[in-house]
């Protein structure tokens, strides 16, 4: 489903003091298309990402879907998948990922099918019956790509799901996702710290400033989806690199001694 | 470790016995008054057979069960609606604590006034003594509830009972049990006081009399019993509270110990 964000402004109260999370956001993504969302660590990535989820209304501007405005979550329009993976530690596996179609009145035999459907998918079919305390913070993570993934969303929105994984696993299941999300012509958000991550998945990386968070640059890439692991290993992918790489930079306020590809937890 | 703390524990209530037996043979404190160990075993083997005790545990036991429920219903419900609510808890948590910490006894002629000498007024007063303590325990568990958790809710679109069902009871649950825990106990108190104090049946009324007509060792056997009821129930409770919150440990334990246990 097309969305755009039109003039979206968040600003925090908290104790008398105001925090500028985003200012003056414009961004318009077409059906299918696929967006990376860089930017140095408290930027408001999470923010945005939650103001086009519904779950918190901008300060200002608006979020257009299809053609109404969002005002409240409904995860078969947006889904997510929360930056602290948030699974209910007291369901097991198939019951987290079936949560959003147990809400949605789905039965059980065909959310149970659905669930394990997705597991298998995500490598993780022999956990059904475990709880999230026996899985590692890289399989939470997953299970938590499959919880929204199982309510077929016209839009995943997924903040840093692969940060937790290691190079091998995080390749192979990019390859597996991307088919799936290729196939269901999904409008994907992505926020990560990955260049690598971005630049092989999405059709446009967007560069965020530093605090307050401003839609600073954005990157086609061109290659069609979805890309072969060679692609990596390609000319183009570099030169896309080194270009994120120095816009990313730029992005931390042209300190040439920070290191954008390490982030800074606030 | 475990075995040898056990013996410690039975060798201290033997040698106990064993002191008691001794300076009533000797005639070094009166028999009559705290009469001695095997009097007390014989009345308890004895009040087994006597159908007079057995309709009074029966009868005290459907009280507290009574109690029990009406309290844990009411106090189930008022702690939700108070851990739900900040205002509710502001204005109401300090009374109530107060409440928890006074002895209810003091209350006890008010019910005897409202609703007789009887069983009622022990029924009615067991459960006000488990509503208080449930409340202010289920209360207390859904400030567990976090906030990462209800925003999963919200942003899968759960209804308002889903939260509860599926979000808000399974935190609170330690919580839950605790106040449930707390609501036999003092449904278990409640009762036994009134009964002591205002009816002539049940074991609180059977404990009177025969405390009344100097049968110490009725008395104590009596009070054996319900002793032993009640560290059965304490049992009970504590395995269903391991098996319902199992998850817990599990996710305590890592991912490392823990192989296909469910
Ligand atoms: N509920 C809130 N109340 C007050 N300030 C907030 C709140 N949520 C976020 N902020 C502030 O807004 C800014 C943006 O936060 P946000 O979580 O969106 O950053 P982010 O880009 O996702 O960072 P990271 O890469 O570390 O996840 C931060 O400075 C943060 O302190
Ligand atoms: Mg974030």
């Amino acid at each position: 489903m097309r969305m755009s964000i039109n003039d979206v402004s968040v600003t925090f109260t908290r104790a008398g003091s105001t925090v500028e999370a985003l200012k003056d956001i414009n961004l318009s993504l077409h059906e299918g298309e696929f967006v990376a969302l860089l930017g140095p660590s408290g930027c408001g990535k999470s923010t945005l990402l939650t103001c086009l989820g519904g779950l918190m209304t901008p300060t200002k501007g608006e979020i257009v879907v299809g053609d109404s405005v969002v005002e409240n979550p409904d995860p078969r329009r947006a889904a997510f998948v929360f930056q602290d993976y948030s699974l209910l530690p007291w369901k097991n596996i198939l019951d987290n990922v079936g949560v959003g179609l147990r809400f949605a009145g789905v039965g059980k035999q065909e959310r149970r099918q659905r669930s394990q459907e997705l597991l298998e998918m995500m490598g993780l079919s022999q956990w059904g019956e475990s709880h999230p305390g026996q899985l590692s913070g890289g399989m939470q993570q997953r299970v938590a790509v499959a919880r929204a993934l199982a309510m077929d969303p016209s839009i995943l929105l997924m903040d840093e799901p692969f940060g937790a994984l290691d190079e091998q696993t995080r390749r192979s299941l990019g390859e597996s996702i991307s088919t799936v999300l290729t196939q269901n012509k999904q409008t994907v958000v992505l926020v990560t710290h990955s260049l690598d991550e971005a630049i092989y998945w999405a059709d446009r990386v967007i560069v965020m400033s530093a605090r307050p968070g401003r839609v600073m640059a954005e990157v086609q890439i061109r290659q069609p989806r979805p890309r072969p692991l060679e692609f990596i290993a390609q000319e183009d992918f570099a030169q896309l690199r080194s270009q994120l790489f120095l816009m990313l930079n730029e992005a931390m306020g042209h300190d040439q001694q920070a290191n954008p590809l390490e982030p800074q937890r606030a | 470790m475990k075995t040898q703390a056990r013996i410690g524990r039975v060798a201290v209530v033997v040698a106990g016995l064993l002191v008691w037996e001794l300076l009533t043979r000797f005639d070094l404190i009166d028999s009559d008054f705290v009469s001695t160990p095997i009097a007390v075993g014989v009345a308890f083997t004895e009040m087994l057979r006597n159908s007079e005790v057995l309709s009074a545990l029966a009868s005290t036991g459907g009280n507290i069960l009574l109690a029990f429920i009406i309290g844990t219903v009411i106090g189930v419900i008022a702690g939700t609606v108070m851990g739900l609510s900040k205002t509710l808890w502001q204005a109401y948590s300090a009374p109530l604590l107060f409440l928890m910490s006074t002895p209810k006894s003091i209350f006890l002629p008010i019910f005897i006034l409202l609703c007789g000498i009887g069983s009622t007024s022990a029924v009615v007063f067991g459960a006000f003594e488990a509503a208080v303590f449930v409340t202010i325990n289920v209360a207390a568990g859904m400030a567990l509830v976090e906030d990462r958790h209800m925003k999963v809710a919200r942003a899968f679109k759960a209804s308002w009972a889903q939260t509860i069902l599926a979000v808000v009871l399974p935190s609170a649950l330690p919580g839950i049990f605790t106040a449930l825990w707390f609501g036999i106990r003092h449904a278990f108190i409640g009762v036994l006081i009134a009964e002591l104090w205002a009816s002539s049946d049940g074991v609180g009324g059977l404990i009177r009399v025969y405390a009344e007509q100097l049968h110490t060792d009725k008395t104590l056997a009596l009070m054996l019993a319900v002793t032993f009821l009640a560290i059965i129930a304490g049992t009970i409770w504590n395995h269903l509270e391991t098996r319902l919150t199992r998850w817990r440990q599990s996710s305590a334990a890592g991912a490392a110990t823990t192989t296909a246990t469910s």
